[in-house]
This record gives structure tokens, sequence and C-alpha cells, in this order.
């Protein structure tokens, strides 16, 4: 099929009308927003082609968020990265297209009638960077793009798996939203020091994360950490995060 | 990225005073063409032990390329003191940061450079990979979407029916201001914006919403700087030998700003209410 998005025009009467249309997010009036996707303009067709995805649903968030990173980079990992920054697509694929897990995405956003949460879910609340780790589907790409690894041929997957195991909602927003995990090569470093950790038996949190960023951003300071490799970023950030939580003592005892 | 304005080792620079005599000065010439940014940096550099070094492979002259909106982050090295290099712009969105160094290629031990200051003099001076040894000028781009247009001011602002609103709202977060007008307000402004008193809807309309937007600016650029709305602006500010980031300052206040925006509003709305009025006092 043909990826889709929304024009200019229709994005921009679905925020400003947010608030009126509230009651049909609340009811999942599909009925509702086919006829009003329906009308001619509003929804654009590119030349994309892509093959839609089987995603989970399961109860249990962490489950399907994991597998659902995978299933979205997996069918649009073609995706221009350009048109992957933009709220039109987005929001136009969580309306039509992926409008079945929109709705069991939000629903516990639903039942609450949390509608700021909601709002924030589907259209760009935060600026374009924060907001492409917040939204519910650009999230799954981009955490996909960032964390895929082409140089693990037997499972690219390998990091995207351990970053999306636990806490991936706040994980993404917080790791992400450091100028230097833009950098590929710095993201996999990180990941890979996190990674050893966790095999030696160590749980790793979002302290470890935070720590992580907040060192290579004080080390960010007197030098260009783009010039690093890979390992040298993973022995880094290693080196910091032992140092700083004394890991080889005290909680390799608690683990 | 964010250039500190010091470091725990001497920096060759325009905002540095570690080095005498010697001098490091960057220029850029960009294109944009058939879908590719082409970029090419000219480095001149004046500091023999600076130039050893690069000749010797222990430091390397570097364009640092930074698009915050893709998450595009690189460094292109080389030991000429011409780097050269092409993006596919389908990587870049909006606005684009390069930043020239010197960096050390690997560790740079026992420093020593007689055109240090003399602040430095008998110091023992050591640098790791990656640091900087010096900095030359930055450059920022802004690649506007294909299919935009931009030049031409209403396009940035659209104005929609707000239903179940009794005041009128402004909203910046998005390509496009958007001002959402009551249901009421919206019908007499769709029936009435083209007719002899477009200006003065203009005043009522666009006027005050355009000093809301202007008053936001400084303290949520980050965020704004991003959409097409505003980089619109940046350009109409620029060319006309104005800055949009001295709106809500002292240089220039949001009132004014919108004013220059629209070319006096207020003068042309009331050449209408008087040609209005002196045409129904002829009846």
């Amino acid at each position: 099929m043909r990826l889709t998005f929304v024009s200019e025009k229709t994005l921009q009467d679905l925020k400003v009308n947010s608030k009126a249309y509230l009651k049909k997010y609340y009811s999942g009036d599909g009925k509702w927003f086919d006829t009003y996707f329906s009308e001619e303009g509003k929804v654009l067709e590119t030349n994309i082609e892509f093959d839609m995805p089987e995603l989970s649903y399961d109860d249990d968030y962490s489950i399907s968020d994991q597998y659902n990173v995978r299933a979205i980079y997996n069918s649009l990992s073609h995706l221009p990265v350009t048109l992957a920054t933009q709220e039109r697509m987005w929001t136009g694929l969580a309306h039509n297209q992926f409008r079945d897990f929109t709705f069991y995405r939000l629903r516990r956003d639903i039942e609450e009638k949390n509608e700021s949460r909601m709002f924030s879910s589907l259209f760009f609340k935060h600026g374009t960077k924060r907001s492409l780790f917040v939204h519910i589907l650009s999230r799954l790409w981009w955490v996909g793009y960032m964390t895929y690894d082409a140089s693990n041929d037997k499972n690219p997957y390998w990091l995207t798996d351990f970053f999306t195991e636990r806490d991936f909602s706040a994980r993404s927003v917080i790791f992400f939203s450091s100028n230097f995990t833009s950098n590929r090569t710095i993201t996999i470093g990180i990941l890979k020091a996190l990674y050893k950790i966790k095999e030696d038996g160590v749980a790793i949190k979002r302290e470890h994360f935070l720590q992580a960023t907040k060192y290579l951003n004080i080390l960010g300071g007197a030098m260009i950490l783009d010039l690093l490799s890979v390992n040298e970023v993973e022995e880094l950030v290693a080196e910091n995060l032992n140092d700083t939580f004394n890991l080889s003592v005290q909680e390799r005892v608690e683990a | 990225m964010k250039i500190a304005n010091s470091y725990p080792y001497p920096v060759l620079s325009m905002f540095t005073d570690d080095y005498v005599n010697s001098s490091l000065n960057v220029e850029y010439a960009t294109k944009e063409e058939f879908g590719e940014l082409k970029i090419l940096a000219k480095f001149f550099l004046e500091n023999e032990v600076l130039e050893d070094l690069i000749e010797a492979g222990k430091a390397l002259f570097a364009v640092h390329l930074e698009c915050p909106q893709t998450s595009y982050r690189e460094i292109i090295t080389c030991s000429e003191p011409e780097i050269n290099k092409t993006v596919n712009v389908m990587q870049l969105r909006g606005k684009v940061f390069l930043h020239a160094f010197i960096v050390a290629e690997s560790e740079i031990e026992d420093y020593k450079n007689s055109f240090l200051s003399e602040w430095y003099q008998g110091m023992i001076i050591k640098f790791e990979k990656g640091n900087f040894l010096g900095i030359g000028d930055a450059l920022e781009i802004t690649l506007h979407d294909d299919d935009t247009e931009y030049m031409n001011l209403p396009s940035i602002i659209d104005i929609h029916k707000g239903m179940e609103k009794d005041y009128m709202e402004v909203e910046l977060h998005a390509s496009n201001i958007i001002i959402s007008l009551p249901a009421t307000e919206y019908d007499s402004y769709a029936n009435n914006a083209n007719t002899n008193l477009k200006n003065t809807i203009i005043s009522t309309v666009i006027f005050p919403s355009l000093v809301y937007v202007f008053s936001k600016i400084q303290e949520n650029r980050r965020d704004l700087e991003e959409y097409t709305w505003y980089q619109v602006l940046e350009k109409i500010f620029e060319e006309n030998n104005y800055s949009i980031e001295d709106i809500g300052t002292e240089k220039l206040s949001s009132l004014k700003a919108a004013q220059l925006v629209l070319r006096k509003p207020l003068s042309t709305s009331f050449a209408e209410i008087t040609k209005l009025n002196s045409w129904e006092e002829q009846i």
C-alpha cells in the first residue's frame, strides 16, 4: 500500500479544533473519522509503498512497544528521514492507516479522559525533535532508526530490543533529548556500554541512562565526541558508569 | 553544537587570546542543487606549530555538520585546508549548523608553541584525541521544504473557524501561524476579507496576533525557529536590515515588529475607514 499523510490545512484543523472533536476520540467514532478524511484534499497519497505491519496489541504496553518498534521500522525503514520528521505524516498515519493502533495505544488516556496526554501523543506539541520521541507512532520509527545496528548481521535489532525492554516512553524522551545522541555512532557506543553492564547482572535503570548522557555532555564541552569511534564511546561510558555506581562491588552483589 | 567560552587548554580562535600573532579564519561556500547540499570550507591558518601538527597527522581540519530536526550529526576531517562535503537534502530539514575546527587526532603530549600567550609559558600542556586546538567560523543555513510557498506573507498565516470558541486564539507550534476565530466572527471575516475593508481586517485580526507571536519569540526561540513561519519572518527581517533576534528587546519591540511586517497597518486601515466614511457622507 501507499503511504499517506494529511494536508497542512487538515492538520491545523485537527489541532485548532481538537477540543471540538474530543468526543469523537473518546467514543472511538470510526465512521466520523472515515467521513472527515474522505473529503477531497484532506489525505494526500505519496509514492512510497510499504507493507502494513502486523502490530502487537498486547495488554502490557511494555511488550507491545518493544515488538512494535521492530515492526514499524521493518516496514518503513526506507522512509526518507526528511519525511520522517513531518508531523502531517505521523498525525495522518495515526488517524488513518494506523487508527486501530492509535485507539489501542491511547486506550488508557481515553478512559481517563486525559486530553493533554492524548493530544501530545497524536500531534507535535513540544518542538519537532522532542515530539518525534513522544508521538505514539513516530517514536516507534525513530527509536528503531536510532538504535538499529547495521554492523550486526545476525540481529541488527539487538540494541533496539535492549533499549525497549523497559521504561520505553520516558527512556526515549530522556535519552534522545541530548544533542549528541543524534550521532548514531555515539548512541550505539552508549547502548553497548549499558548492555555490557546489564550482561554483568546489573538491572539498567533510568539513572544509568541519565548518568551516561550527563557524563558525555560534560566531556563534549572540551572535545568533539563525534570524532570518537563506537568502541571509544563504549569504553568511556562503561568506565564512568562503573566508577559512578561502583558497579563491580555493590550492584553485582545485589544481582 | 554548543561552543564553550573557555577550555582547560589553549585554543586558537577569534574569541580567545591564548595565542599571539596567529589566526584561524574559515570561509564557506554552500549551494543547493538537484537535491544535494554542497559545502566548501576553506581554512586560513597562521600558526606554524599547528600547521606542522596537521602535516604530521596529529591534528586535522574539521567541519561539524548538524541538523537538529533530522538528528543529523557528522564531522568531516581533512589534513588539507579545504573541506568539500555533499549531503543529500533528504537527510536535512530546516536549520543546518556548520562549525569549523582544528582538532587533535591523537594524544599530543608536552605541547609547545612559541606563539602561546605569556600566561601559558612554562605550563605543561597535553591534548587528548578530539580536543579543540582551534575554533573557526560558524555558518547557519536554512533549508526550505519544497512544497511551501515562502515569501508570500499570508501563506504563513492560516485563519480557521474555531468551533466552540468565544475568543480569538493563536497557535504557534505549527508550520504556519494558526489564528482561530469564534464561529460568528469567522463568518464575518470570510465575507469581508477581500472587500474594501481588507486592511482594516488585517489590523483587527492579524496585527494583534503578530504582536502576540512576537511577544513569545524571545522565550521560546529554540522551539519556534524550526517552523516555516519563523524562518520566513527571519528572512523578511534580514532582507530589511533588521534581525528577528532583536524582537522583544530594546532594539525592536513586538509592537513595532508587527507594524513593520504588515507595512504600517494602522495607516492603511484608517485610510480605508476615512474613505468609507466620506463615501457614506456623500450619500
